[in-house]
């Protein structure tokens, strides 16, 4: 059992999370008769599933460094929100106002985690629950809506066949990928979140580093929720309650851990990608809303736990503590 | 044995201030500072309770009314029963996310029950119950797989919404025992409501408890240091179980009041009493980092929440950047724990 | 003004409970799918909007599958797509937020799918993909409730409101009707204090039970749903405070009763149940392009303890 386990850890993350798409792929083909696989279905998902790439890369890229961001959701919502409260400006602005608030968040949380100290989860719940309060305050719990119609290209135009905000999220993942692979800033992350004493100590500034992943987490939830308002033409409260999660499941199918060092955008692709299949087949499948929510939570306990136990496991097997056994 | 606690940046060796970041001590290292946070931090909730209650009796009239204060009691006395709950779980380090949902669906179970035809004490049974089997859940998924605790119980929330929807269609039940609504709005000697009296005796309960017996102490260490305490013999394992197993049992006992006290269940009746329990125990001097804390540290903490909120209606103040408040709060009260943590 | 003068017509109809929307029953047993996306989020009046569309169905052979995006206005929009992706035959919305679901309309527009909102509508700009909206209207509900309380106290009154969450169009449209008829009755109506207490019975209980500690000396309270008007009645009853005629919006069963108790006043019926008739009706006239008018309205109107009797089985 646990050699399996550890073989399938073992495999590399990027091939578990292709499988796991592949087979909901194809277990939704057939099981929805081919509407699944009809153009205009698949245009759909992509479109949806780009929409929230940005904040799981951005949530992989902070697990990289050992890191949580629990305010991407609040983060993505309030962007939106200034995304279309700022149209008045003209859309280039408004996008730079809502980057920059992505860019204020990530900072603070940030500062909290390597200044002030505080575990990451805690940090970023606090400031989730402000950027929440900031968002009540604002809208005074109103929907905003109207954008400009250049604006709403990029969440909702297409080029050809191609849904516009695939083309943004597949750029964004091939820059990322690049940057996390073959960039020091890249490769410090990796150091740091597998073992931050020894990144330190190999003369790497953990605190810059991990400053700059919990900036870059905000930035790419802001641009999710220009996206989203772009999309939507429209912004309200609601959005991105459940994001968070959205985003750390996505992000630990795709080969990413809570215990830090690992993951690939490819793979944060790949999870998100998986994920927003099975919500749309779940739909075309015309399935209960509240299996619906029992799914998604099952998933939500079986990454979480999986990730645990693998993560305790090769903790235990490099503390040479190997020969208890789990079960 | 139990794996360790999952999340790397929680262990000592990354804690230890000397590991890393610069090397010279900031002003907010320095002896005096940190002397004050910790006094600050200990007495943040009476500090705040004190000036509410100041505030109040100046600014409004019917503030200080024996009424008035027990309307306070009793409006409070739902969220401190949670409050209390959730931390015993804090001070071994844990936390329970899904009580906003437990205490809809300890509600809805309970009314089920009823129309089942159980009587007062079966149905309150059958309820108190419920919330022991999410908190034994809970608490088998924490403590075998070592995962993040906040995040399990997210998950394990979403799963107690689901069983309430599909329970009910999302029809409003009633209640159909009318001793049971007594519960919720009956009065002792006609002054002091029942569910006061369950607060504050609750609140007695675990003080003894936690501070008295082994039992209680070994909720302490297993916070602290589980390593040292499980080489010192206590039973780790058993002192998380027990700490979720109760903070589901509180939540239900927070659900079945709810219900007696409206007569009628819906599934998001605990709505956002997740993030207030932890603010409010955390507010009363609880740590998030386990290993500090206690009952009745958190039921200032649930009055300082129950006399703002109770100020915020007598004076008329719009409530906009409430949340806002709250979260700048939690934040601060954090942020010294972690310094007062580091040294 | 138009709409004032519109509504006290439709007060009128309703009372005499003759507006319906009628559609034949020997409708042809060819089943069509109808997609509903609406938040189900554990409120009654949606069940009852259920109840209504089930009981319905069969009748004009609709085979419905209910969405639930949980007030996301991104995931309705995702789900109006999955429902263009699984070739409904009708669509039926009720919209999260009114400007983000257009979008999705559009879609299901150019794809050829009648969409039908109901309950909640989308803007002016979704209005030009949709065939009609079937709901109650929210302002009409707090006018006749509004006026109701200005005819009780013969135009003059202190009152405590209780509000649902701020901002959302029932919260805002309810009071605006209310208001409203303050105004058309010349009334001196004196709002001693407004409180959201977020549509919910528990929250309207505690924060009643503080107003009226600063506040006992209260004519009326008035509460923009049945459900914070049945817990400020029961903040009122522990408090010991008697003689405050309560007036609330919905019609829940358990409002109806305490109408019957001489406990509440009144309120506005909101008959969901028909809604949900309404709507499968809708959907299948909008299959068969038959004229649809703009606006399917539920009667609305309030219920006291003189007409209950007739509006009994509304309530829910």
């Amino acid at each position: 059992m646990r050699k399996a386990m550890r073989c399938l850890f073992d495999v590399g993350s990027n091939q578990v999370a292709l499988l796991i798409a592949a087979a909901i792929f194809a277990a939704l083909a057939l099981a929805t008769g081919r509407t699944f696989l009809t153009p205009e279905n698949l245009e759909n998902v992509t479109r949806q599933v780009s929409l929230d790439a940005p904040v799981v890369f951005g949530e992989t890229i902070v697990l990289i460094a050992g890191g949580l961001d629990l305010a991407v959701g609040a983060t993505m919502a309030m962007a939106a929100i200034l995304a279309i409260g700022f149209q008045g400006w003209g859309a280039t602005i408004a996008t730079f106002v809502a980057l920059g608030f992505g860019f204020a968040v990530g900072a603070a949380n940030g500062l909290l985690v390597t200044r002030a100290r505080i575990i990451p989860f805690i940090a970023t719940l606090g400031t989730m629950s402000v950027a929440r309060g900031v968002m009540l305050t604002y809208t005074h719990q109103q929907p905003l809506s109207g954008a400009i119609e250049s604006f709403a290209f990029w969440g909702a135009g297409s080029l050809g066949p191609v849904p516009a905000p695939l083309i943004v999220a597949l750029l964004l993942a091939a820059a990322l990928s690049v940057c996390l692979r073959y960039t020091r800033f890249g490769r410090n992350l990796y150091a740091i979140g597998g073992n931050r004493e020894a990144a330190y100590l190999a003369g790497i500034s953990v605190n810059r580093r991990l400053f700059a992943a919990f900036v870059a987490s905000g930035v790419l939830s802001a641009l999710g929720g220009v996206l989203l308002a772009s999309r939507l033409n429209s912004a309200t409260v609601q959005l991105g309650n459940d994001t968070p999660l959205l985003a750390l499941s996505a992000a630990l199918i795709g080969g990413a851990s809570l215990f830090g060092g690992r993951g690939t955008i490819g793979g944060a692709l790949l999870g998100v990608l998986a994920l927003g299949m099975l919500a749309n087949g779940l739909d075309l499948l015309g399935v209960e809303t509240y299996h619906q929510i029992a799914i998604r939570a099952a998933i939500l306990i079986l990454v979480v736990g999986a990730d645990a136990l693998l993560g305790n496991l090769a903790k235990r097997r490099s503390a040479g503590v190997g020969a208890v056994s789990l079960t | 044995m139990p794996p360790e606690r999952s999340n790397s940046m929680t262990t000592p060796s990354f804690t230890k201030a000397s590991s890393f970041g610069k090397p010279f001590p900031r002003f907010w290292h320095s002896e005096h500072f940190l002397k004050l946070a910790r006094t600050l931090r200990d007495h943040t909730a009476v500090f705040l309770l004190v000036v509410f209650i100041v505030v109040g009796a100046f600014s409004s009239d019917v503030f200080l009314t024996p009424r008035n204060l027990l309307n306070i009691m009793w409006a409070v006395s739902v969220l401190g029963v949670v409050a209390l709950g959730q931390t015993v779980l804090l001070v071994t380090r844990n936390f329970d996310m899904s009580v906003a949902s437990v205490i809809g669906l300890v509600g809805i179970v309970t009314v089920l029950a009823q129309l089942a035809g159980l009587g007062l004490v079966g149905s309150v049974a059958v309820g108190l119950l419920t919330g022991a089997v999410f908190g034994l859940i809970n608490g088998l998924l924490v403590v075998t797989t070592g995962a993040n605790p906040f995040l399990i119980t997210l998950g394990t929330n979403a799963l107690a919404y689901a069983a309430s929807l599909s329970l009910t269609h999302s029809k409003t039940l009633y209640t159909t025992v009318p001793a049971f609504n007594e519960i919720g709005r009956g009065k002792i000697f006609g002054v002091v409501n029942h569910s006061v009296i369950i607060f504050i005796g609750l609140a007695l309960a675990l003080e003894f408890v936690m501070s008295r017996t082994v039992f209680g102490r070994s909720l302490y260490v297993t916070g602290l240091n589980a390593t040292v305490g499980r080489l010192s013999g206590l039973n780790i394992r058993g002192a998380q179980f027990a700490a979720f197993i109760l903070c589901g049992v509180t939540a239900a006992l927070a659900g079945i009041i709810i219900t007696a006290r409206t007569g009628s269940t819906v599934g998001t009746a605990g709505a956002g009493y997740d993030f207030d329990s932890i603010i409010a125990s955390v507010l009363g001097g609880t740590s998030l980092f386990g290993g500090r804390g206690g009952a009745l540290r958190t039921v200032v903490g649930v009055l300082v929440l129950g006399v703002l909120n109770n100020l915020l209606i007598l004076l008329n103040v719009p409530i906009d950047s409430q949340q806002i408040a709250k979260g700048l709060v939690f934040l601060a009260v954090v942020w010294a724990d972690s310094l007062v943590r580091h040294v | 003004m138009q709409s004032r003068k519109r509504i006290t017509a439709l007060i009128a109809a309703a009372l005499s409970a003759s507006v319906a929307y009628l559609s034949p029953a020997w409708a042809d047993p060819k089943p069509f799918s109808l997609c509903v996306v609406h938040n189900m989020a554990d409120h009654p009046s949606i069940a009852a909007i259920v109840n209504g569309m089930n009981d319905e169905a069969p009748l004009f052979g609709a085979k419905i599958t209910y969405f639930d995006p949980a007030f996301d206005p991104q995931k309705q929009v995702s789900m109006i797509e999955d429902c263009i992706a699984r070739k409904s035959d009708v669509i039926a919305v009720n919209a999260v937020d009114p400007a983000a679901v257009v979008p999705a309309l559009k879609k299901a527009a150019e794809a050829g799918i009648p969409v039908i909102m109901h309950n909640a509508d989308t803007n002016e700009a979704g209005r030009a993909y949709t065939k009609t909206f079937v709901g109650v209207k929210s302002y009409d509900q707090g006018y006749s409730m509004g006026s109701r309380l200005a005819k009780d106290f013969g135009g003059k009154a202190s009152i405590l409101v209780l509000t649902g969450k701020p901002g959302q169009t029932d919260t805002v449209n309810r009071w605006a009707g209310a208001e409203a008829a303050f105004q058309d009755a010349h009334a001196n109506i004196k709002v001693l204090a407004s409180e959201p207490a977020d549509w919910s019975k528990d929250k309207a209980l505690t924060v009643m039970q503080d107003m009226i500690t600063r506040y006992p000396k209260v004519d009326a309270i008035l509460a923009e749903d049945d459900g914070m008007a049945l817990g400020a009645l029961q903040a009122l009853k522990a408090a010991g405070v008697e003689n405050v005629k309560i007036y609330g919006v919905g019609a829940y069963k358990e409002a109806c009763d305490a109408i019957k108790r001489h406990e509440m006043q009144a309120t506005a019926l909101h008959p969901s149940y028909l809604v949900g008739v309404y709507t499968v009706r809708a959907a299948y006239d909008a299959l068969h392009g038959r004229y649809l008018p703009r606006e399917i309205l539920a009667p609305t109107g309030a219920i006291d303890a003189s007409n209950l009797a007739q509006f009994e089985s509304e309530c829910w």
